[in-house]
């Protein structure tokens, strides 16, 4: 009886923390064991990467995937932790945190548009790339809109490209679908998210993405340098279109389509 | 309109000249717009004299790559502006002013920059005298005072920035200002001493820890530029 509640326990708070949320019946699950004290309350953590930090090589260096993951990611995420702890809002997943973005506090705004905006853009952004990648399918749904929206994939690669050789500053590029089911290739400063909708991006910008680019200087200065370009080149590389087609499902399964209008 | 054209041209081109240290004056009287070039300014010292502060290896890619490109683009925009100016294109001049502002501003920011580090045997990281102690003193206490506050500054700054020591241009009193991306220290205060907080200026050397790089880089601030700046 003892040793189940002692795996019970240990199997409960590894499921919160992954689950991002703190503890809920933390010690009254064997009571008589010697656990240690609980930590501070475990709010976001650094999601691993579903390959090896060289897997990119020879596009975006070991070297960088590790600090990148490793130490910007995971700093954005300890201060996101230490400035939500025991607000309601450290409740929410990270991306709906991102919706919500209006409904904090004000108090909160400016440390959850950085920092929270840098936990969400981040994780999002490892999704977004794979040592895998295959072409986007022709007449996948995605493919499909892509060329209605911009002529030809080749001209929305074109497009991605200018926009994000073109950030003055720290930023992204990206691919969204707004609201009204556009696709658009959009900018924005620093962490800000699309998810935080257009108080924040401004209209234009606001939506869900589907494959975006960090632009950031430490996203690609010990490898590429001042030539960005050359970053954003070896970006279709690695860009993982299995995920953004599934982004691009996702968003449109959720949006009443105009055909049925 | 050609008034007005004529007007905003003259004003525009007398802030374009005066934003551009080592422009040379064009023709007074000349009917046709002439441009004044922005170029590199040379370093007063090696890429490897800042060192260890700041390897050798970020000076040069610093000046000679990231500098450069300001200069190459503020200078391709002027022209851009300047066309717009000629032909009447209103929308298109307007549409150029977020260049003008980055890459000029990128100008004229890393300028100041160098002039403001020196290598020790230069003078770098002696503390300044004068009349810029005192008022140092009489607006934070002490020197180490003002560094922290400035230090703060810099790590307060999300993005790519810099933190600037200034001087307002009214009152004469000091402040420490934080500006984004290249926006240049214009307006109401002029800039005395800046600190690029750019991952350029630090990454292939400090990666993320710019804590370290914003306490080193003290070590060959030359305080002597900032108190030539000062009015």
């Amino acid at each position: 009886m003892h040793f189940a509640n002692l795996t019970l326990g240990w199997m409960l708070s590894l499921a919160q923390s992954r689950l991002g949320v703190g503890p809920l019946v933390h010690n009254k699950l064997g009571s008589d064991t010697s656990f240690p004290a609980p930590p501070t309350t475990i709010l976001y953590t650094l999601p691993p990467l579903d390959y090896n930090y060289e897997a990119l090589e020879p596009h975006f260096d070991a070297e960088t995937m590790r600090i990148h993951h490793t130490k910007h990611h995971q700093t954005y995420i300890t201060n996101l932790n230490a400035a939500l702890q025991g607000n309601e809002f450290s409740s929410l997943d990270i991306d709906e945190l991102m919706t919500r973005f209006n409904d904090l506090p004000a108090d909160k705004k400016a440390v959850v548009r950085n920092q929270g905006g840098g936990h969400a853009n981040h994780s999002f952004f490892w999704k977004n790339l794979t040592p895998n990648a295959t072409a986007l399918a022709d007449g996948s749904p995605l493919k499909t809109g892509i060329e209605d929206t911009f002529s030809s994939f080749e001209v929305f690669q074109q497009a991605f490209e200018k926009a994000a050789t073109s950030v003055f500053g720290s930023g992204w590029a990206w691919l969204i679908l707004t609201d009204t089911g556009e696709l658009r290739v959009v900018t924005t400063a620093n962490q800000d998210s699309p998810l935080m909708g257009e108080s924040v991006v401004g209209a234009g910008a606001a939506g869900f993405p589907i494959m975006g680019l960090d632009v950031w200087e430490h996203a690609y200065y010990l490898r590429y340098r001042n030539v960005r370009p050359d970053y954003i080149k070896a970006y279709w590389q690695v860009v993982n279109w299995e995920f953004a087609s599934g982004r691009y499902m996702e968003a449109r399964g959720s949006m009443v389509q105009p055909e049925a209008l | 309109m050609s008034t007005s054209m004529l007007r905003n041209s003259i004003a525009l081109r007398t802030a374009l000249r005066a934003a551009t240290p080592t422009a040379t004056r064009a023709a007074a009287f000349s009917t046709t717009p002439t441009r004044a070039l922005a170029t590199l300014p040379d370093l007063p010292y090696d890429y490897g004299a800042l060192e260890p502060a700041i390897s050798g290896h970020i000076m040069e890619l610093h000046h000679s790559k990231h500098h450069q490109t300001y200069v190459t683009n503020y200078n391709a925009a002027q022209s851009k502006l300047q066309d717009a100016l000629s032909s009447g294109d209103i929308a298109t001049a307007i549409a150029t002013q977020p260049a003008i502002n980055f890459n000029g501003g990128g100008n004229l920011n890393h300028t100041l920059f160098w002039e403001n580090l020196a290598p020790k045997n230069q003078g770098g990281g002696e503390p300044p005298s004068g009349p810029l102690a005192k008022s140092i003193e009489s607006h934070y206490g002490t020197f180490e005072k003002m560094k922290e506050q400035f230090n703060a500054a810099l790590a307060g700054i999300q993005g790519s920035g810099w933190a600037w020591l200034v001087q307002d241009n009214e009152t004469g009193a000091l402040g420490i200002r934080t500006y984004a991306n290249q926006d240049p220290v214009v307006g109401k205060f002029h800039p005395l001493l800046g600190i690029d907080a750019w991952e350029h200026a630090y990454y292939l050397q400090y990666e993320n820890r710019k804590a370290e790089y914003f306490k080193n880089i003290w070590g060959v601030v030359n305080w002597k530029a900032a108190e030539k700046r000062m009015k």
